[in-house]
């Protein structure tokens, strides 16, 4: 294998694909990224711990096939260390020699023929979805995935398209929350997986920056997300694109039935400022214990009074002019939990629903798409 | 059915019906004499027992004695010297103030007393067998009482029927003189059995010595103090000396042995989860408290008293013992370093004295009275403190059933965590730390489980309830029936501990709610250890049932070993562990904490 890559674009894709690499497993190999180069003018790179896979597909020019294997972090430490430029990776026996001006370093390498097969792409249906919108699920949602392994289930984000609508669901047991939007393109299909938090995690990595597209597919126990990247954009000429893959094992049980746990009613209703009440929650759980954040909401006609009380610290309490017109009703909250929705969502007003103190209770933004439910906790 | 006409008992059934009361086997005989001979002043008392006491018990004393006219009397029931009026009940100074021991123990014995006042010239003898005198008559003896209770329950077979093996009983006999010995380090006590001496315990000045003579160890730490008119002195040994069940723990109520229901769990809680399951420190904590302020009168034994304010009593022990578990290190046990013993104790010396480099956890310091408000949470300091034998300046001898409970002159100079620099970890489980003369190692996971422990303590004291997360739907367990039975038995106590079951099915237990702060463990394993936990604690005493559920739920809540904190982290436990009375133990009994003298290092590089 001989090849020469720009320095930026092969630092950018082993920072996208070197974290994957799982450097504390007992599979030595599992710690290297594999470089193939099968192209004339592209490498791919990749890196797997067995149950993430991250791939790119990088623009080079290969004056030599063949693949190799070499420890991750230490090329990404090599190549970002460089100057910009062309890099040159050449193997000679069992070791790649990594080149740049007048900088050479030889790095011990494992043969390629050792690494994991990769999951093949050949033959996926992919559906495209917007990645900003794919993020804000992810935001509205992954904050809440359980990480009791005792329930592997919940130990995920549930994803699911039912042909109008794309959904992501996540709950620790305590609170769940769902969001849900409208998809325009004709012919989307159903699908629904549980994808394992760390999957979400680098999914969202992957999504976060830029704008565009982003292809999903799903298969045999696996998600792939595929997004294009420029990589390279030199004035007067095409931008140069990376391909970047992700696959991720899905957990392979069910997610309990959510909309079984959202209540379909509920005794008061009450709109309130997003932002306000979010800054009174904050200030007030300071006091909170510093664990359980508990806070008690006391709402009476016309206002939300939140308030603490530790007993060995002090007490704490704001009060929330809000939209309500009922009776009065004292009930307890993780502050975290209700803080955690109330920070993703954008809306001016949210909408709490709820009806006693030992009952769940619901947020939602005005415009519908997000629905919260959280647990109450006695104080 | 046939039934006897009702009839008034003959004197001599009522003594026996009376007696067993007072006279339950050899050890109460025991008991009563040695405390008779006490009241009489004695400075010196001799005990002598044959085949576990049921052949002979001889106790001898050097006391005030009987006078000749006097002796008989003693023998008659409610016949005591020691109180008159009813009112004199609160104020009882003396272990005896019924008047029923001496006639309970004849009732059921043969008894020769031997008595003398030094006023007297000749002494006494009095022969009486089953509670009829059978002899009386002057004889030459010395100034003092000397009793022989021989066969008891001759003519109670019953009775015996219900004694254990002689060693059994004997044993039951020196317990109950040491129990009388603890607090009376000014009397001297020696007892045999079968000819053999057994205990020897000769006169001290001070209770320390006492106690440590007893226990035949140094690892003891003394504390005492006061609260609300409770005085509180404590005298123990560290979670690891701990033994199962309360045996090796005297407690006292003015001087009197106690078996109390507020004093034993106060103890135990106070050592707060440092102790293993169901167990109790070894060593002696004696309450003095205003006359009046409890009845002794509530139990034939005596060996229950009834607190006009239990919470106060409950309060005041905690406290006081509770700081001193909080600054108290006994030793370095659990890191397996041998311990360097000192050739002489070590006096009131200045902290700049140079000492030979130890490890700095064998020592034993007395723990500055208890201030007025909640201290500053405080490391043990390294300097040099006084062992507990040396008596402190000023402290008077004990008195007679009267505890020298003057606070102490505080000695020790502590050492604030912040005062401290975090230097990093070690294999993502020792935060180290750095004193200006030590190396201070935390064990980062029993210091988190340290601090949830007391949080979740102090929660339940505060509210009697731990605050409890619900959740959104059961979750649901399939045990066996009898599991659920179990489990359905235990659902108010878990129910107080945030953790919410009913049964949901024949075999079926549902979860409903979680303890907040516990929220992000899995109910399922939560419940399996909390009924483990409390079954565990049920076998044990009660009182520690609790210390041992929270102790379980702490580790739940707790980092473990091995996982790298940040520094904002480390930070955060740091002020945890400040913002609680530190101990220097886990819950389960392993030290938080350990210390290495730079000395020791540079010694160990043969350097300095
Ligand atoms: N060893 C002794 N030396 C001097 N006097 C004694 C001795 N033993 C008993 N007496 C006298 O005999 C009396 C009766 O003793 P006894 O033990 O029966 O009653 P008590 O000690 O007064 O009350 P209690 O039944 O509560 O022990 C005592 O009050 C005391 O005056
Ligand atoms: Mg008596």
């Amino acid at each position: 294998m001989d090849l020469t890559i720009s320095k930026q674009i092969l630092s950018i894709a082993l920072q996208r694909t070197a974290g994957i690499a799982d450097r504390k497993s007992s599979m030595q190999i599992l710690a290297n990224v594999l470089i193939d180069a099968t192209m004339a003018s592209s490498v791919r790179l990749s890196a797997t711990d067995l149950k993430l896979y991250a791939s790119g597909v990088l623009p080079a020019q290969v004056i030599e096939t063949g693949s190799v294997t070499v420890a991750a972090k230490m090329i990404h430490d090599v190549v970002k260390s460089l100057p910009e430029g062309e890099v040159r990776l050449r193997t000679d026996n069992d070791q790649l020699i990594v080149s740049s001006g007048r900088a050479k370093f030889k790095l011990l390498a494992l043969p390629a023929d050792d690494f994991p097969r990769l999951p093949e792409t050949e033959g996926l249906s992919f559906f495209e979805v917007e990645t900003g919108l794919l993020a804000r699920m992810i935001d509205q949602t992954s904050f809440s995935i359980s990480t009791d392994d005792t329930r592997p289930h919940l130990n995920g984000a549930l994803f699911q398209g039912d042909g109008k609508k794309l959904r992501m669901v996540t709950t620790d047991g305590h609170r769940l929350n769902k969001v849900e939007h409208k998809v325009e393109e004709a012919g989307f299909y159903n699908f629904s997986m549980v994808i394992p938090q760390k999957g979400i995690m680098e999914f969202k990595r992957m999504i976060e920056e830029g704008s565009g597209h982003c292809k999903v597919a799903a298969q045999e126990g696996q998600i792939f997300v595929q997004r294009e990247f420029d990589v390279e954009k030199v004035e007067g000429a095409e931008p140069l694109s990376a391909s970047f893959l992700l696959v991720s094992k899905l957990i392979d049980s069910d997610f309990p039935n959510y909309d079984q746990v959202i209540p379909s009613s509920s005794e008061r209703v009450v709109i309130a400022p997003r932002v306000l009440f979010l800054e009174a929650l904050r200030r007030v759980s300071v006091v909170s214990s510093d664990r359980t954040l508990g806070v008690k909401f006391q709402l009476v006609e016309g206002s939300l009074e939140v308030m603490t009380n530790n007993p060995s610290v002090g007490e704490g309490a704001e009060l929330v002019d809000v939209t309500y017109e009922g009776e009065k009703l004292v009930i307890g909250f993780n502050a975290r939990y209700i803080i955690d929705a109330l920070s993703t969502l954008t809306d001016d007003e949210i909408k709490l629903e709820v009806s006693g103190p030992l009952d769940p209770m619901v947020i939602k933004d005005m415009s519908g798409g997000f629905v919260g439910v959280v647990m109450p906790m006695r104080i | 059915m046939d039934r006897h006409p009702i009839e008034v008992l003959s004197p001599l059934v009522a003594d026996q019906i009376a007696a067993g009361e007072v006279v339950e086997r050899p050890s109460s005989v025991v008991k009563e004499l040695v405390e008779n001979a006490l009241d009489a002043g004695a400075t010196k008392i001799r005990l002598d027992i044959e085949a576990g006491g049921v052949r002979r018990i001889r106790v001898l004393d050097d006391g005030a004695g009987l006078a000749a006219d006097e002796v008989k009397t003693a023998f008659l029931r409610h016949a005591t010297s020691k109180l008159r009026r009813i009112e004199d009940l609160d104020d009882v100074s003396t272990f005896g103030f019924r008047g029923e021991a001496l006639p309970s123990i004849a009732a059921v014995s043969r008894i020769s007393v031997r008595t003398r006042t030094r006023e007297d010239i000749e002494g006494t003898l009095l022969v009486l067998q089953g509670g009829r005198v059978v002899e009386q008559r002057s004889a030459g003896c010395p100034v003092g009482t000397e009793i022989e209770v021989a066969d008891l329950f001759f003519n109670t077979p019953a009775r015996l029927k219900f004694l254990k093996k002689e060693s059994t009983e004997a044993s039951h006999c020196a317990e109950a003189l040491v129990r009388l010995a603890a607090l009376r380090p000014d009397v001297g006590f020696t007892m045999s059995h079968a000819g053999r001496t057994v205990r020897n315990l000769s006169r001290v000045e001070r209770v320390e010595e006492r106690v440590m003579a007893m226990f035949g160890g140094e690892h003891l730490v003394r504390a005492q103090g006061e609260e609300a008119g409770v005085k509180v002195l404590a005298i123990l040994g560290p979670p690891e000396l701990s033994r199962a069940g309360a045996g090796s723990l005297y407690t006292f109520v003015n001087g009197r042995f106690v078996r109390d229901k507020t004093l034993l769990p106060a103890i135990a809680q106070a050592f707060g989860g440092t102790l293993q399951r169901g167990q109790y420190p070894v060593g002696l904590v004696a309450i003095d408290m205003p006359p009046g302020s409890f009845d002794v009168n509530v139990h034939p034994q005596k060996t229950e008293v009834r607190f006009a304010e239990p919470q106060a009593v409950f309060r005041a022990a905690h406290r006081v013992i509770g700081q001193m578990v909080a600054s108290a290190v006994w030793s370095l046990g659990s890191l397996g370093l041998r311990v360097k013993e000192e050739a002489t104790p070590l006096r009131n010396e200045p902290p700049s004295v140079p000492r030979e480099p130890t490890f700095g956890f064998e020592e034993h310091r007395l723990v500055p009275p208890p201030p007025a408000v909640r201290p500053e949470p405080v490391l043990p300091a390294p300097s040099p403190r006084p062992r507990v034998t040396d008596p402190p300046p000023g402290e008077a001898p004990p008195q007679p059933l009267q505890l020298g409970l003057e606070p102490q002159p505080q000695t020790n100079h502590p050492t604030r965590l912040r005062d401290l620099r975090y230097i990093g970890s070690a294999r993502s489980t020792f935060l180290l730390l750095e004193a200006d003369d030590e190396l201070v190692i935390i064990d980062q996971h029993a210091a988190h489980e340290r601090v949830t422990y007391e949080r979740l303590q102090r929660e339940l004291t505060a509210t009697g309830r731990l605050s409890s997360q619900r959740l959104l739907t059961a979750v649901n367990l399939d045990l066996g029936p009898a599991e659920a039975d179990r489990i359905e038995e235990l659902s108010e106590q878990l129910g107080r501990h945030g953790l919410e079951v009913s049964r949901t099915g024949p075999d079926r237990i549902g979860i409903h709610a979680v303890p907040a702060e516990l929220a992000l463990s899995s109910p399922a394993r939560l419940l399996a250890d909390m009924v483990l936990a409390l079954e565990e604690g049920r076998k044990g005493s009660r009182s520690l049932d609790e210390d041992h559920l929270l102790a379980t739920m702490a580790c739940h809540g707790s980092i473990r070993a091995g996982k790298q904190l940040s520094p904002a982290e480390v930070t955060a436990l740091l002020s945890q562990m400040e913002s609680i009375d530190f101990a220097g133990h886990c819950p389960h009994g392993r030290p938080v904490l350990t210390r290495l003298p730079w000395r020791e290092l540079e010694r160990r590089v043969h350097r300095g």
